[in-house]
């Protein structure tokens, strides 16, 4: 595989895939803070 | 009517048709979003385009054209609680419903073929399963497939019935609920399938071929508009489809990021695709016809589909464990298919809601009529070849048409009392001033006139109105569809909004 290759699926993929990962699990813990939030108030 | 005046309008839907948490949310609009063209669609383009350095605008383009109409979306349907055509006269005012109509149509129109193309899918994945696609091979497949001149309308009602069941259901019990089976089980399989096809020998060259940049193409202007028409097509910014699944979103839930994990969510699953089939296709090509796998990878074929439905069949055929993974590829598609097709019923089905039809009398008229309307494209390649082509490009005309409603709206104003709201994770800055008054009105500026030009040098008949794929075509159907919206507005409005 050549550096060219290696360099850019680092970028490309660090950046898309460890976008999308990141955003979930953003998403996935303000959901749950919200909800411990909700049971607090209840 | 302003924002503000009109908002007594506005009818927050029952908690009970609200998507019963984020994760479900995101998991129908990663649904709409990621369709068949990311399977098969994004390997040609990135394949026709350099490769690596096609990624780039395509990257860029996620972020300055999508994910800002992604938030349009989400916030005109949260506000609106309501379809495309109630959307827009919600946010501009009722004399500019038509705008919202043309978007709906625009969807619409695609909803018609786009079952057709669903119900090739799920032919195929028959054929996978029952072993016939294998030892046919997948172009005699396809011809016997569409010489039967039945099969095609049969699978189009299949898709269509089938994907009307599941809105019929309601949008927690029905779209949720499915979207919850679909999704988890394509990014499973396109996962597998990927881990599968790099570590074939041969691949690496597939990795290079899809990843290894030659800067230099980033000097053709070319590469930058398939980045963008790739990256709108692909992430569903601009077909109305995000807006409708945010008229069932909580007050609370935070545009910004769900729209950014929507694109990245898609971009992701090309990503997976374009790995899973380019690899496999270095892999598997015999050394001796090395010399096709150029033509392999960038043959559009009929309906974009030659890469899936004529060499996926061929190639996987002969790796080890390969029935299984053609049975596995095509379920994939199946689900990416299905969850898109979804999103678009639901669409279509919300603008007669708004206008007064009972949701299962909606749905049965537009099932009804989007099987019947679906049919010539079933039956002719040439007539669905000539939808695709029209209503595609007529999506650049819907993500222009969002812009200019928050353009009229007030930007700031719109970002502010729209998106930026106390429940926010994520801030958005003034970029998406930015984005939405200079980069969306120009990126669409160029890409018409890109388009237009294409269009004129493509024989001395591009003015031709009848023609598969010439401007003349476009601009009449558009024209006849914009003209009949304006024409009909008051009524529309009033059927929608409310008398006035």
């Amino acid at each position: 595989m050549q550096t060219g290759t290696i360099v850019m699926m680092v970028l490309i993929l660090g950046s898309v895939w460890g976008g999308f990962a990141w955003l979930l699990w953003l998403s996935m813990r303000a959901d749950a803070h919200r909800r411990s939030a909700d049971r607090d108030q209840e | 009517m302003t924002s503000s005046a009109s908002a007594q309008i506005t009818k927050i839907p029952k908690a009970a048709e609200l998507f019963s948490s984020r994760w479900g949310l995101l998991l129908a609009a990663i649904g709409m979003a990621v369709g068949t063209g990311n399977i098969w669609r994004f390997p040609r383009i990135a394949a026709q385009n350099g490769g690596g350095a096609f990624l780039i605008p395509w990257f860029v383009f996620l972020l300055l054209w999508s994910i800002p109409l992604l938030m349009i979306e989400s916030a005109m349907g949260r506000h609106a609680r309501k379809g495309t055509v109630g959307a827009f006269g919600h946010i501009m005012g009722r004399n500019y419903a038509w705008m919202g109509c043309f978007v709906g149509f625009c969807s619409m129109a695609i909803m018609f073929y786009y079952s057709v193309v669903a119900g090739w899918c799920v032919k195929y994945l028959l054929g996978a399963m029952n072993g016939n696609l294998a030892t046919t091979g997948g172009r005699d497949y396809w011809e016997s497939f569409q010489a039967s001149g039945w099969e095609p309308v049969f699978f189009h009602l299949v898709a269509i019935a089938g994907a009307g069941a599941i809105v019929y259901r309601g949008v927690v019990g029905g779209i949720e609920r499915a979207n919850k089976l679909l999704i988890p089980l394509l990014f499973a399989i396109l996962m597998l399938g990927t881990v599968r096809a790099v570590t074939l020998p041969g691949a690496a060259a597939g990795l290079d071929f899809l990843f290894n940049p030659d800067l230099s193409q980033l000097l053709d202007y070319r590469i930058w508009l398939e980045g963008l028409t790739q990256s709108a097509w692909s992430t569903g910014a601009g077909y109305g489809l995000l807006l409708t699944y945010s008229i069932y979103t909580r007050k609370r839930d935070d545009i910004v990021m769900n729209s950014m994990t929507i694109g990245f969510g898609n971009n992701s699953a090309s990503l997976l695709a374009g790995i899973m089939v380019i690899a496999a296709v270095f892999a598997l090509v015999p050394p001796e016809q090395a010399g096709q796998i150029e033509e392999i990878l960038t043959t559009a074929g009929p309906g974009n589909t030659a890469l899936s439905f004529y060499w996926v069949p061929e190639l996987f055929r002969q790796m080890p464990g390969g029935p299984v993974f053609l049975v596995l590829f095509f379920v994939a598609l199946v689900a990416a298919a299905i969850s898109s097709l979804i999103a678009m019923i639901e669409m279509s089905t919300r603008i007669f809601i708004d206008a007064g039809l009972p949701r299962s009398k909606a749905l049965f008229f537009v099932c009804g009529g989007g099987f019947l309307l679906g049919i010539p494209s079933a039956l002719s390649l040439d007539f669905f070849n000539n939808q695709d082509s029209v209503w595609g490009v007529g999506l650049m005309v819907s993500g222009f048409f969002f812009a200019v409603a928050v353009r009229k709206f007030g930007t700031a104003r719109f970002r502010r009392e729209l998106i930026e709201t106390a429940d926010n994770d994520l801030p958005v800055g003034r970029w998406f001033d930015f984005a939405v008054n200079w980069l969306i009105p120009i990126e669409f500026a160029v890409m018409i006139v890109w388009w237009m030009s294409q269009a004129t040098q493509g024989g001395e008949d591009w003015w031709n109105p009848i023609a598969v794929f010439t401007l003349g075509t476009c601009l009449f159907q558009w024209g006849l569809a914009i003209g009949l919206f304006k024409l009909l507005n008051g009524r529309i409005a009033d059927a929608t909004l409310g008398p006035q």
